[in-house]
């Protein structure tokens, strides 16, 4: 294979919200990584991330394209565009961006818009007989021969095998790119609803003001269903519990 | 849930069912005495 590309994003912290390298484009890469020595690192996005995105040249690849994104401009317009031109023979994708509300539909409208076949959940391409193992449900495998020029799609479940060295990730290239749009009207259905990008980020969690000493004090001191208090009276207090005992057939002489 | 505590404003008796404000005790001994009179 002579031609390998990536298509890396920026992965948002579940916790912090930071930006982060995403999980799942490591996967893709260490499967590229397997399939040929030279593979192209393809980002679209802000060059303010170029630090965050070393941290993909820090597992062991010497440069990544940074086509920069301009404002609401679509991803995929963008990359199609890019790669109308000058496309690799194979491109690979992480199953789904992990930032928020992703879809992971890209690379099925770029497979579309490109006319070429895609291969969802791959595991590992055997580069020797050209062939890809899919991931299927109940630990079943599938061995698919690869076409030529394919679309892949990278299985969550794919091994992590790639090292971070910091080296490496400080001494890598980026690449900045214009980005050029190309409408790809004809790909979107009629039935989707589209949104326009909503840039920052917003918490997963629901942060809480109390801190959970106040929440735990709050909950011993709401009222426990109003029972009754029997105060300063031996005999009637003895006589209620028996009969509250009597009345849950407690007593032995009772039932 | 019946709840012996000598402080009324335990935990314990404001979420019981029945709370009885008594030294444990000696209201044990009395429910006991109770019972071998009606045994």
């Amino acid at each position: 294979m002579n031609q390998v590309a990536v298509l890396i994003s920026l992965a948002r912290h579940p916790k912090s919200g930071r930006l982060m390298l995403s999980p799942n484009d490591a996967r893709a890469l260490a499967v590229a990584k397997e399939m040929a020595d030279d593979v192209r690192l393809i980002h679209v996005g802000e060059t303010a991330h170029a630090l965050t995105l070393r941290q993909y040249l820090g597992l062991g690849f010497p440069s990544l394209e940074l086509i920069e994104m301009t404002d609401g401009a679509d991803v995929c317009e963008v990359l199609v565009s890019y790669l109308r031109n000058d496309a690799p023979e194979v491109i690979l994708t992480g199953l789904c961006a992990l930032g928020q509300e992703d879809t992971g539909l890209v690379p099925y409208v770029l497979a579309e818009a490109l006319s070429r076949p895609l291969v969802d959940r791959v595991l590992s391409v055997d580069s020797a007989s050209n062939t890809a193992q899919q991931f299927l449900p109940r630990g079943q495998r599938r061995q698919l021969s690869l076409p030529e020029c394919a679309i892949l799609t990278i299985s969550d479940k794919a091994p992590l095998t790639l090292e971070y060295v910091a080296r490496r990730a400080r001494e890598g290239l980026i690449h900045e790119v214009p980005s050029q749009r190309e409408s790809i009207a004809s790909v979107w259905s009629d039935q989707w609803v589209r949104e326009s990008r909503r840039p920052g980020r917003r918490r997963l969690t629901i942060k809480s003001q109390a801190h959970g000493w106040d929440r735990f004090t709050k909950r011993l001191a709401s009222p426990g269903g109003g029972g009754e208090v029997i105060k300063n009276d031996l005999e009637r207090s003895v006589d209620r519990v028996l009969e509250v005992l009597a009345e849950k057939k407690l007593l032995p002489n009772a039932s | 849930m019946i709840a012996v505590n000598l402080d009324e404003t335990c935990d314990l008796v404001k979420r019981a069912d029945l709370a009885v404000i008594a030294d444990a005790e000696t209201w044990m001994q009395s429910v006991i005495d109770r019972m071998e009179v009606l045994a």
